[in-house]
Order: C-alpha cells, then sequence, then structure tokens
C-alpha cells in the first residue's frame, strides 16, 4: 500500500510544481502588461501558432513511424479470392480518405499558423458562399456513390449463395472452443437438435441425431483443413452464447448465433505450405479467432486452419474417423476387413474430388 | 392577443418564485428573492446553473473513475506475463498476484464503456452544457421545468451509485461488453458477471434512461418555448441548436433501450425467450425456445448508433460557437451548418444496422444500411468543411477552449474518415470488432467528445462557477499532452486492427500472428498514463480556479462574444438577470463586421440594428 500511496503524493506534487511555474508564467505575462481588454498578445498567439506546427510535425513523424514499423508485421496477402477483392477496395478506400485527410489538415494547419490572432488585425467577414456549399457537398456525394457501388458489388458477391459443390465443413462455437464436423466421406451432414446436446452419456458433443442421413459417418477434429482453390461453405452455428467466427488471413468473419444457422462461402488461393515459405517461417499457420465477447476466455478461442492441395487433403481426410463409431458407440462399428476399408477409402477421394 | 400576459410560474421547493414571461411591457423582473439555505442552493437546487455543475462535477468523479480502469486493463495488455503487486493492493481478490484475472478484465472493459459512453459523454457531456447554456443562450430564467431538471440529475446520481456498486459485489460487475448481448448477458452461468452484477446494470441503466429522459423533454420544451423576444430559431447560436438536435435524438431513442432492457429482464428473471433460443449451457439444455438474440441488437443499436450522435452533436455545437468566437469571425454557412446537424439528427435514426454487418443479418437489409450510413459521411464533411472555412482569414485567438476547438477538428476528420471503412459492408467482414474498430469510436466519438467538453469547460468556465477564469497557462499544457497522447495511443491502433486482432482481447500471446505487438502495447500503456496524469491538470486547474480563480474583467465577457449569457451579471442569481431578460435583435454570429465603426470586431444579439443595417448572413447579398 505504502508503494501506491508514495506514487501518489509524487504525481500530486509534481502536479503542484507544475502548476505553480505555469502560474508564476501568467503572472509574469500580466506584469508585463497583457492587453487590458483581455487579448491574448502577438506573442502568444505566435507561439501557440508554431508548437501547432510542431504538432504537426509529430504527427506526420507518427504516421511515419507506425506505418512503417507496422508494415513487416501487418497481415500477409489475402490466402481467398474475396479477399483480394476487398484487400484492393481497402486500398481505393484509403487513398481516397487520405487524400481527403492530408488535404484538410494541411488547410487547418496553414490556416492555424496563416491566420493567427494580431492585435491591429479583424477578421475577414464572410458568412456564407452557396455555391461553395453546394460543391463541398456534391463532390464527397460522388465519391461516396462509388465506394457504395464498389461496396456492394463486392458485398454481394460475397454474401450470395456458395458456389454450387463446394465443401461444407461445419463450426460450431462454444465457451471456449470451437467443434468442426465434417460431413464424411457421403457428403452429408447428419442432423442435430440443441436438446440432444449431451445425451449419449455426455458424447453427443453437438446433439447429432444419430438416426438422421448421413450422420454416422461425420468425422470431427481439431483442426479444419480445407483445399486450395476449392470453394468450401462454412456452416455456422453456437451451443450457448453468440462467438464470431473470424479468418483475418482470409478477411472472412461471421457471427454464430445460437439459435439461427449462418454462413461463409470463401476460396483460399494460398497453402499453409506456400505462405510458410513465402513468410520464410516453417511454423507460420493461419487461426480461426473468436471476435465475439464470449466470457472470461474469449482471448483464447482459437483454432488451426489447414489450407491443403488436395492430395494432401485426401491423404489427412483418410486418416479421420467416424466420430460416432469411434467415440459414441464403438460396438456398433462395422467390423470390415481391409480391403473394404481401402475401397470405403477411396469413396472419399472420389467425394472430394467430385464435390465440383 | 399581444396584451395577455404569458406566464409561467415556477414553483421551487414551494418557496423561490421566478416567472418567465414573452412579452414586451410585461413583468419582466425577476422577483421574489430570498435567501436559500445551503442545501436548497447546493445540493437540491433546480437552478439550471448549479444543476449544470452537479452534471459537471459527478461526470468529472466518473471520468476519473473510467479512465483509471483504462490504465489498469492498458497494464495487463502492455505486461501480460507481469505481475504487479500494486494491482493486488488496489482491487485484492480480482488480481490475484498481482494479475488481474480476465473475468476482471471483462469488467473493467465493459465499465469502461458503460461510464464513459453514459455517465461521462452523455450525462456529464450534455447535462452540462444543456443546461448551462440552453436558458443563457436562449434567453430563459431557467428550464421549462426546473423540478424535472433536478429530477434528472437525481437520477443520473442514484443510477450511477447503483453501477458504482457492482462493482464491489461477490461475483463481480457485468462483464459482457457495454452493449450487453445476450445470450451472455443473459445467463449467469455463461459469465459470473451476468449474474447480479447484470442485474445492476440493467437497473441502473434504466434510471439512466428516465434521467435522460427527462432532461431531454426539458431541454426540448425549453427551447422551444422559452426563448426571449426576437429569438428566432435561425436566430440561436449553433450550440442551441446542437443541444436541441441532441435532445430529441434522445428522446426518440432511449425508450427503444428501456424496452430493450426490461426484455432482457424477462428473460432472465420470468423464463421469457425473447432473445434466447436453442441454448445449452453449463451441462443443460435451456427450455427456451424461438427467441432471436439478433432482436436485442436491432433495439440496443436503433439507440446505440443515435447515441454516439447524442455524445458528438453537444461537442459539435460548442466547437463551432468556439471556432466563430475565436476566430472573430462569423461561423461560415450558418443554415447549412444547421441543415447538416439536422440532416445528421435524421439519418443518424436509420444507420443502426451497420453494427451488425455479420451479425447473421440478411445481406439485402444491410445492404441499407450502407447507403444510409455513407449518406451521413454528407453532412460530416460539410462541418468539416465549414469549420476550416470559419478559422479562413480569421484573427484567430488561441485560447485553450479555442485550441480544444481545433484539436475537436482534427480527431473529427481522422476518426470521421474511418468511419467510411466500416461503414461499407463488405470492408467491415475483415474490420468488425477489431481494433480498427476501436481506434475509430475512440478518436471520433470518445477524444473528439472529450475536446468538445474540454473546450467548453475551458470556455464557459466563468459561467459555471461565478466569474471566475481558468489558468491559461496549465490550459495549454493540458491540451498538449492530450493532443499528442490521445493520437499515440490510437493511430497504432489502427495498424493492429489490420493486423486481425480483434477487440476486447485480454491477451495477444494466445495466438501466434497477434504476439508481435508488445513493444506497441507498452508504448499505447505509457502514452495512456500520460494523459491520464495529464488530465490531473485539468482537475487541479478546475478546483483551483473554482475557489481562486482570476475574476472576469469588468466587460463580463473575457472573449467578446455576442450571446447572451455574457449579459448576465458576474455572479448571476436563480433567474439570469437582474431586470428584463435582454430581447434579441440579430443572429450570434456579427464579428468583424466591415460597417462597424466603434472599434469592437463584434455586435452582441441584445444590440439593436442600426436604421439601414442588415442583418447577419444578408449582408453578403446585396
Amino acid at each position: 500500500m505504502s508503494n501506491i500511496i508514495l506514487s501518489v503524493v509524487a504525481v500530486i506534487m509534481a502536479l503542484l510544481i507544475i502548476a505553480q511555474i505555469a502560474k508564476l508564467n501568467d503572472l509574469g505575462k500580466m506584469l508585463r502588461g497583457k492587453d487590458e481588454t483581455g487579448d491574448r498578445s502577438n506573442n502568444d498567439n505566435k507561439t501557440t501558432a508554431m508548437i501547432f506546427m510542431g504538432f504537426a510535425l509529430f504527427f506526420l513523424a507518427l504516421i511515419y513511424y507506425t506505418h512503417y514499423e507496422f508494415k513487416p508485421k501487418l497481415l500477409p496477402r489475402s490466402a481467398s479470392v474475396h479477399g483480394v477483392w476487398l484487400d484492393e477496395m481497402f486500398d481505393v478506400t484509403g487513398y481516397l480518405t487520405g487524400f481527403v485527410f492530408v488535404v484538410t489538415h494541411l488547410l487547418m494547419f496553414y490556416f492555424i499558423y496563416k491566420y493567427k490572432g494580431r492585435a491591429d488585425k479583424k477578421g475577414y467577414f464572410y458568412p456564407v458562399n452557396h455555391k461553395l456549399e453546394i460543391w463541398w457537398t456534391v463532390i464527397p456525394s460522388i465519391f461516396l456513390v462509388g465506394l457504395v457501388f464498389m461496396g456492394m458489388k463486392n458485398w454481394y458477391r460475397i454474401t450470395g449463395d456458395a458456389p454450387k459443390g463446394s465443401a461444407v465443413v461445419e463450426v460450431t462455437g462454444e465457451q471456449f472452443k470451437w467443434n468442426v464436423r465434417y460431413p464424411g466421406p457421403d457428403a452429408t451432414l447428419g442432423q442435430r437438435y440443441f436438446d440432444k446436446i449431451g445425451t449419449d452419456e455426455g458424447k453427443n458433443i453437438l446433439g447429432v441425431d444419430w438416426k438422421s442421413v448421413g450422420a454416422k459417418d461425420d468425422f470431427m477434429t481439431d483442426e479444419i483443413h480445407i483445399v486450395v482453390n476449392q470453394p468450401v461453405k462454412f456452416k455456422l452455428g453456437s451451443k450457448d452464447v453468440i462467438h464470431s467466427f473470424f479468418l483475418p488471413h482470409f478477411r472472412a468473419q461471421q457471427n454464430c448465433v445460437p439459435g439461427m444457422p449462418t454462413e461463409f462461402h470463401l476460396t483460399p488461393t494460398i497453402t499453409t505450405d506456400e505462405i510458410r515459405k513465402e513468410r520464410n517461417d516453417a511454423t507460420y499457420d493461419y487461426y480461426l479467432a473468436c471476435a465475439a465477447i464470449c466470457g472470461a476466455s474469449h482471448y483464447n478461442m482459437k483454432m488451426k486452419i489447414i489450407v491443403d492441395t488436395q492430395e494432401e487433403y485426401n491423404i489427412w481426410a483418410k486418416e479421420q474417423k467416424s466420430y460416432y463409431y469411434t467415440t459414441v458407440n464403438p460396438s456398433e462399428a462395422p467390423m470390415v476387413d481391409s480391403n473394404k476399408s481401402a475401397v470405403k477409402m477411396d469413396t472419399t477421394k472420389v467425394v472430394a474430388s467430385t464435390i465440383k | 392577443m399581444s396584451e395577455v400576459v404569458v406566464k409561467e410560474n415556477v414553483q421551487t421547493l414551494g418557496k423561490q418564485h421566478v416567472e418567465h414571461t414573452h412579452v414586451e411591457h410585461s413583468h419582466d423582473e425577476h422577483h421574489g428573492h430570498h435567501e436559500l439555505n445551503f442545501f436548497e442552493k447546493y445540493v437540491f437546487s433546480q437552478d439550471h446553473k448549479i444543476i449544470a455543475r452537479q452534471f459537471l462535477i459527478t461526470g468529472m468523479v466518473w471520468a476519473f473513475i473510467g479512465a483509471m480502469m483504462s490504465v489498469i486493463f492498458r497494464i495487463q495488455l502492455a505486461w501480460p506475463d507481469e505481475s504487479f503487486p500494486f494491482l493486488e493492493q488496489l482491487v485484492g481478490k480480482w488480481a490475484e498476484g498481482g494479475k488481474i484475472s480476465p473475468n476482471y478484465y471483462y469488467s473493467l472493459i465493459t465499465m469502461h464503456g458503460t461510464i464513459l459512453v453514459f455517465f461521462v459523454l452523455t450525462a456529464g457531456l450534455s447535462g452540462t452544457f444543456a443546461n448551462l447554456l440552453i436558458p443563457y443562450q436562449i434567453g430563459a430564467r431557467d428550464m421549462a421545468s426546473p423540478f424535472l431538471n433536478m429530477l434528472s440529475y437525481w437520477f443520473f446520481l442514484v443510477s450511477g451509485l447503483i453501477m458504482l456498486s457492482s462493482l464491489f459485489i461477490q461475483t463481480g460487475a457485468f462483464a459482457g461488453g457495454w452493449t450487453a448481448y445476450p445470450p451472455l448477458s443473459a445467463l449467469p452461468q455463461a459469465s459470473p458477471g451476468s449474474g447480479l452484477g447484470m442485474t445492476l446494470w440493467i437497473s441502473s441503466m434504466s434510471l439512466f434512461i428516465i434521467s435522460s429522459l427527462l432532461g431531454g423533454l426539458n431541454y426540448i420544451a425549453t427551447i422551444i418555448n422559452m426563448r426571449t423576444k426576437g429569438m428566432t430559431f435561425f436566430r440561436m447560436p449553433l450550440t442551441i441548436w446542437a443541444l436541441f438536435f441532441t435532445a430529441i435524438l434522445g428522446v426518440l431513442s432511449f425508450p427503444l433501450l428501456l424496452a430493450s432492457m426490461i426484455l432482457l429482464l424477462f428473460d432472465r428473471h420470468l423464463g421469457t425467450s425473447f432473445y434466447l433460443s436453442d441454448i445449452y449451457v453449463g451441462g443443460q439444455a435451456l427450455d427456451h425456445h424461438g427467441g432471436s438474440p439478433i432482436l436485442y441488437q436491432h433495439l440496443f443499436w436503433f439507440l446505440g448508433h443515435p447515441e454516439v450522435y447524442i455524445i458528438l452533436f453537444p461537442a459539435l455545437g460548442m466547437v463551432s460557437e468556439i471556432l466563430a468566437v475565436n476566430s472573430r469571425k462569423p461561423f461560415f454557412g450558418y443554415r447549412a451548418s444547421v441543415v447538416a446537424l439536422g440532416a445528421i439528427c435524421v439519418i443518424g435514426f436509420f444507420v443502426w444496422a451497420h453494427h451488425m454487418f455479420i451479425s447473421g443479418i440478411n445481406p439485402f437489409i444491410a445492404s441499407i444500411f450502407v447507403l444510409t450510413t455513407l449518406a451521413i459521411a454528407i453532412p460530416s464533411a460539410v462541418k468539416v468543411f465549414n469549420f476550416l472555412a470559419t478559422i479562413w482569414r480569421g484573427n484567430i485567438q488561441f485560447t485553450p477552449a479555442m485550441m480544444f476547438s481545433l484539436g475537436f477538428v482534427s480527431l473529427f476528420i481522422s476518426g470521421g474518415l474511418t468511419g467510411i471503412f466500416l461503414g461499407n459492408s463488405a470492408l467491415d467482414i475483415p474490420l468488425h470488432d477489431t481494433y480498427f474498430v476501436v481506434a475509430h469510436f475512440h478518436i471520433v466519438m470518445g477524444v473528439a467528445s472529450f475536446f468538445g467538453l474540454f473546450a467548453g469547460v475551458y470556455h464557459w468556465f466563468p459561467k459555471l462557477f461565478n466569474g471566475r477564469m481558468m489558468d491559461e497557462t496549465l490550459g495549454k499544457l493540458h491540451f498538449w499532452i492530450t493532443l499528442v497522447g490521445a493520437y499515440s495511443i490510437f493511430w497504432p491502433m489502427h495498424y493492429i486492427g489490420l493486423t486481425g486482432v480483434p477487440r476486447r482481447y485480454y491477451s495477444f500471446n494466445e495466438i501466434p500472428t497477434f504476439a508481435d505487438f508488445s513493444a506497441f502495447n507498452i508504448f499505447i500503456t505509457i502514452a495512456a498514463t500520460v494523459v491520464f496524469l495529464a488530465q490531473m491538470l485539468f482537475v487541479y486547474n478546475l478546483v483551483n480556479s473554482i475557489f481562486r480563480g482570476r475574476k472576469m474583467d469588468a466587460s463580463l465577457n473575457p472573449w467578446k462574444s455576442t450571446t447572451l449569457e455574457w449579459t448576465t451579471p458576474m455572479v448571476p442569481e436563480h433567474g439570469n438577470w437582474v431586470g428584463e431578460i435582454p430581447h434579441v435583435h440579430r443572429w450570434a454570429y456579427d464579428y468583424s463586421r466591415p460597417d462597424q465603426t466603434d472599434g469592437r470586431d463584434f455586435i452582441p444579439q441584445n444590440e439593436p440594428l442600426k436604421p439601414g443595417e442588415k442583418e447577419g448572413e444578408d449582408l453578403l447579398q446585396h
């Protein structure tokens, strides 16, 4: 406790010293004969205008510093098709707003310096100019219409229906992890009902109705694997509170809402191997993060995403085992000889490649 | 009919008797004086000036608490792996081992948001200046209903005390973000803060909404009915226009928040399912079917977005006024500015779903809100151009108020422009709920409005506290540290957002892509601490000036302003003017008129037009 008290005392002392110096400064000004009418002296205004110029330099330095310091740390180029559109759109918006930012600030700082108050001057009485008002209403409107148009084009392309034959991955959020379910060899996800969650001695973690079509071969994983250049539709949901399915590298985000299915589709373009080579970092990975506050471990709700080539994906998919047969009800697992199982695995491959 | 005397007798605590009148040659005098005791004068006061002080001081206390919280959670973000024993001394079990717990972190950010948005920048800002300036600048002796005005403050105070108490309960304060989205806010199983903490949050907010409505209705009634003779709508200073629109926004949108709170309360305690459906939490499937969490978001943001303008408008209005006064020029495009404010006010009601682009709403609905959101950028741009044209060829007097106003213009531009990114639904996909958003709204709504607040306090301090002035040098120091510090805090956050870091993260270290920012987080935390300490200069200046500040000079008009508040005595009684209320003969921006010959560069609103003299804006159109 003594630390806190000491630091508080130190801060108060420092403040008092600053305040006293400021007061002396003011007293000095008054003694030197500050204008009777309370006008700021010419010197006063000049000093402040100069400091504003100093601030302009600081601002420039700050922008420069953050810009170049962050450049290597920014996200790599988008790893999805629509992400490239969005990056372009970001750049266009950035140039436009950057231009406005620079021009308005230059004008402001210029006016501050140029029109600093002087006792022998008067302001220029100029209350209105309708033409000017119309111009600076119309010109921004035109640019904004352009931005809306660009935005809408991208928005409808992104939120429209997923391309036919997209692969399907189901992602369900819960406090504080993601559950990922693949449709398995038959390419059909089993039905789910929230009131079945926790049945089968707690093993039915998603509430799947095992009797529904395509349920038993569905497999669940700890990582998301998707195939490069192949559209994938994420079917999103949540068991408890709202989560947000956020893939920064793919410029993708969509909320997971309990009681309301949502979806997001994208086409990855850069495999995990490629991005590792590009970044020269053998451990670099894409991540799924939660972006909607969901409770104490919100910041730790993550999952790796691996973008595979079709071949890599097929190998991986082959290794995945049905959740139902391995975890829920192993006794029901079909006894197959190795030949048959090989045939079965082949269908995975077929499904995965003909799904288009 | 003109002989009919319109009187509004206002009974204050059954003792004081003030009269308002709109008709000339009537009882304009202020009579019915008597000595008030301390409680009547300073505590249960119905005087708009005293209520303004109450709002200001309460708001400042809240600002201190809210900012203190941000410093504590910034410490966690800067040094997530280190332990700070003083934190444990400060907050006890919430920071065992000198490291704040995730739940406490989330309580802090939630309370920081709630406190700053509602208690400081809504009540503290518009409560202070609407109360102070509306009667003063339109020439009224007090609000339409001083009693409701007093109630408005007391509801605010009680609401604040309830919120404060939630910090000290065993399960902790609410921790689901200031927007309080269900189901997280509805289910105590999902977060300990959603138990008693959330019940207190809802109670507090409900009282706050009542406070806000009482205030807002009063402001509207006062502005419409109690303008002095000659004060037509288009002679009102821009501050009054801004406060008028603020009140309209509040009165039309706050009831929706109350509705959403009540439905949430039902879901929490009475088993209804307005917002809840198909939920499995804490090991059991809940018996809620058919509700929609999205409904809450619609209701919340129907207030939530106008709320942004409720926060911003008073600052915009005051900055407009201060820029004109200190540039010694008429505000450029007065009518255009009023129209722009009106347009923002109307469109502001139709942009709410831009907070919900990725919530799962229909993409078509979202696209309509893109249109309205970018449309609102147009009147905002007009405001900025009007600001710049106002200082152009001015004779700029750098008072602390003027400096904060110029800072406001810079912040309003910087923060407003990033809104164009976020308002476009497609770009919102990668940016939503990242630090980019944090940077955007802190600059445009948080810091900018704070600058408006500071500008207002420095400018109208003599009217708030008995004709005393604040120390200028300290004010300027306060300005420079705050401006440099604020940009240092929030500028880098744009980039952190561009690297994909979501907001409301207790630690960046869990996800390798985000772990690269410790240097920046330390930089931001140090800047935040410095800015926080610099505010102590302001507090010192404020308190010291209340008791020992230099008095205004004999002109009683230190900034040579045209508006009516500077026609009141050094220490105005309840009723503001001794004798008649001044009448208004001209607009509020007669600065540096070329046809003025008396050596001054301003003409107060209550000076009659000379024969042949044209009024303000008409002067240019021969």
